[in-house]
């Protein structure tokens, strides 16, 4: 489903991304994870085509995100680490929009918002404007705006961060679920035990280079990926 | 601490400035060189029109011994010019800058934040006071005899002035976010209230003038009577003649309200900043839901960005608004019976008068900047960007589009034009609108500011808009000279078609260039 072959992104003389490859099967929930300025965001953004890249390439689906970005973009859906959405819409309006931009027609959306709103508590919210919602109220957003078009990959920049227990948990199950239908997911994180229960497979980033990747089993072994993470890290100090 | 402060200050308005950002790492030398030497011509073109209008009236007045007057004029127009630069920046800084909060959690007091962002806006104030007052200052002394008290007068009150209009602007400020706080309807609150305030202040500020020119006209005796307890008089004596009791009081007048406003907002800042904005709940209800196609939702969002903020509405619509204003009233102001010109000169100069005004219009200069944070939305949703672009392009001209047709009908009632120079007075100034809505728009493409604090940043301040404000300028004044020399050799409506088609070669180029070098600085900008 996503194909990242020798990816490099540099921003001035700093390679922020260094020759990074990895692969994301349908139906996996991929976990990257990396220490604070590894590459995770740079790499996300590049696979959204947010962000250009110097050198690589990345398929999704078998689409070139450089060469067919509309393509590509029609398969994903991407939320950042920091869901800024715009304040000056309501909660329905913004639905709405990301709906009318990815063709979802009038039943469908209407199932779909009253089924994601319902499940985080957003119904009742959803007429208010986006500036008055807090932070977990965006983040619920923006989570139930990716589903919305059901895409077959969906990329996520650190998803739990403002999100209360309850709404942690029914994110969680909805990954599952949607890769159990044959979608992907991939998404970083700092949470390791999340990390850790809920990938199939996982990538360790540091400065910009892989350092391992594989399914969960592969990568931490006996030990806890967090034993692993900070060996890791320990090893490149 | 204030000096920790004001760096953070300088270093947001030398971001805005210059354009660099996040998305620009570096800015380089020349391009920055290239900005303060565009800010100095803007400032130099402002102050040559200001040396001229003094030059005229300072001999004349001082051989009546109204040498006053000039002062007081000098002071009006000045407060005129300082009061409309800071009035709407005044709400954002203070009380809509995005690290409010940020700050308010330090061991910060209130009262050196608002002094921090207050300098700012002092400063700014500065600037456009010495612009009136350096040439104010240099047509007095080539043509009348100077006091080294009028000097010092002269400079306190250059001094002091910015202190007067910003008190004036942050009371403004102040009072329009108590207004608002608890409204669901704050745009059109703010808008309305703010065009109201304008409007009033139009005419308070040309009322000063005309005033100040009857006491002139009526003779010393009689303004001296009339003027003898105003602050106007006192600031005028004060300089013309030197007279250093009537230096203080002015400048009690002129520093009293400064303190007090910042007293009055440093006590409610706090209040103010963390107040949370009333919303009515508005119970949802499924058939909310409204389902248009591709463009027609990047459209809606790009008109609904601006019809959010009133300070967007108010400082790049200001133009059309002009435009649609004047429009209704030129039928009624019997322009060829006020000001003889020869009977083909009417058209073309009202022709481009409409596309100065129709200049002022900077949506597109902006719309790119406005995106600030939400940018990753556009940039990551499945749609070509140069649809994107054209939905921008579509909101100017649906705002700016009407309100120059409204100026055109205005126009042709008030000449009864010619049929070849009506084609000229409808075509041109829609032209004009077009290339305004382009050439903002790729100013802004190539000179966007998305990490601003408050978004007067984008809309106001920016280098974008700065550029597509003197591009226009620039554009109008080239028509004006090419239409001149074309009409040595051939009829002035034909003069005009040829300098409408140029225009219109252009807007093609200009369009071009934005759906293919535009859209791919665009696709860069993530």
């Amino acid at each position: 489903m996503l194909k990242i072959e020798h990816l490099t992104k540099k921003f001035g003389n700093k390679v922020a991304v260094d020759d990074l490859t990895l692969s994301i099967a349908p139906g996996e929930i991929y976990g990257f994870i990396g220490h604070n300025g590894a590459g995770k965001t740079t790499t996300i953004k590049a696979c959204c085509g947010i962000l250009q890249f110097d050198a690589g390439e990345i398929l999704i689906d078998g689409h070139s995100i450089k060469e067919e970005p509309i393509a590509c973009k029609k398969l994903l859906a991407y939320i950042p680490d920091n869901p800024d959405l715009y304040d000056y819409l309501s909660g329905i309006q913004y639905l709405d929009f990301i709906a009318d931009v990815y063709g979802v027609d009038a039943a469908v959306r209407k199932e779909r918002i009253h089924e994601y709103a319902e499940k985080f508590d957003l119904t009742g919210d959803l007429a208010q404007p986006v500036s008055a919602y807090s932070h977990g109220m965006k983040q619920k957003l923006a989570i139930v705006a990716a589903w919305l078009h059901a895409p077959k990959l969906i990329i996520m920049d650190e998803p739990f961060v403002g999100l209360d227990p309850i709404a942690s948990h029914l994110l969680k199950e909805m990954m599952r679920t949607h890769c159990d239908a044959g979608g992907s997911i991939f998404f970083s994180t700092h949470v390791l035990e999340v990390a850790e229960k809920l990938c199939d497979k996982v990538a360790i980033i540091r400065q910009g280079k892989l350092v391992v990747s594989g399914s969960m089993e592969e990568v931490k072994g006996n030990t806890s990926l967090e034993d692993v993470f900070l060996e890791l890290e320990g090893d490149h100090a | 601490m204030l000096k920790a402060l004001m760096r953070v200050r300088f270093a947001a308005m030398r971001s805005w400035l210059t354009g660099a950002s996040r998305y620009k790492q570096k800015q380089t030398k020349t391009r920055a060189i290239g900005f303060a030497i565009l800010i100095l011509y803007a400032a130099a073109a402002y102050a040559f029109m200001f040396y001229g209008y003094f030059s005229i009236i300072s001999r004349p007045y001082y051989e009546a011994g109204l040498g006053w007057t000039y002062f007081s004029m000098f002071a009006v127009t000045n407060f005129a010019m300082m009061f409309i630069g800071s009035i709407f920046a005044a709400k954002a800084q203070l009380y809509e800058a995005k690290d409010n909060e940020l700050l308010l959690s330090m061991p910060i007091p209130p009262s050196a934040i608002l002094a921090s962002r207050m300098l700012t806006l002092l400063l700014i104030n500065l600037a456009f006071d010495l612009m009136i007052a350096v040439p104010a200052g240099i047509a007095w002394a080539q043509s009348c005899p100077v006091r080294a008290a009028g000097i010092l007068a002269f400079i306190v009150i250059i001094l002091l002035l910015p202190l007067f209009s910003l008190a004036l602007s942050i009371l403004f400020a102040w009072l329009l976010s108590l207004l608002t706080r608890r409204i669901r309807r704050k745009t059109l609150l703010s808008t309305v209230f703010s065009l109201a305030f304008l409007g009033a202040y139009f005419v308070l500020v040309g009322q000063m003038q005309n005033m100040i020119t009857k006491l002139a006209q009526n003779g010393t005796a009689v303004a001296e009577r009339l003027g003898g307890v105003s602050i106007l008089y006192w600031i005028g004596k004060a300089i013309a003649d030197g007279d250093l009791r009537l230096l203080l009081f002015s400048a009690v007048c002129l520093v009293l309200p400064f303190l007090l406003a910042y007293w009055l907002v440093s006590k409610t800042f706090i209040r103010t900043v963390t107040a949370k904005p009333g919303f009515a709940v508005i119970a949802y209800k499924e058939n909310m839901q409204k389902v248009s196609g591709v463009f027609a939702a990047l459209y809606q969002r790009e008109m609904r960005r601006f019809l959010s903020s009133s300070a967007y509405i108010i400082n790049a619509g200001f133009g059309a608004l002009v435009l649609a204003v004047g429009g209704v009233a030129l039928p009624f102001l019997n322009i060829k019976e006020k000001v003889p010109l020869p009977d083909g000169l009417y058209s073309p100069i009202l022709i481009l008068a409409v596309c100065m005004i129709s200049g002022m219009t900077t949506i597109t200069a902006a719309s790119v900047s406005i995106e600030g944070n939400t940018l990753w939305i556009a940039r990551s949703m499945p749609v070509d960007t140069t649809d994107l672009l054209k939905a921008k392009l579509l909101v100017h001209l649906i705002v700016a589009g009407p309100a120059t047709l409204i100026a055109e009908a205005g126009l042709i009632l008030a000449l009864r034009p010619s049929w070849p120079e009506l084609i000229w007075c409808l075509l041109t100034p829609l032209t004009f609108t077009g290339f305004t809505a382009l050439a903002g728009l790729a100013a802004n493409l190539r000179h966007p500011n998305l990490d601003w604090t408050n978004e007067t940043q984008a809309v106001k301040n920016g280098a974008s808009v700065l550029i597509a404000l003197c591009v226009s300028m620039v554009a109008v004044m080239a028509m004006a000279g090419a239409g001149y020399g074309l009409s040595l050799l051939m009829p002035m409506s034909m003069a005009m078609g040829i300098v409408t088609v140029v225009l219109l070669l252009v807007c093609r180029l200009l369009y071009h260039w934005i759906l293919t070098g535009g859209a791919v600085t665009y696709e860069r900008l993530g």
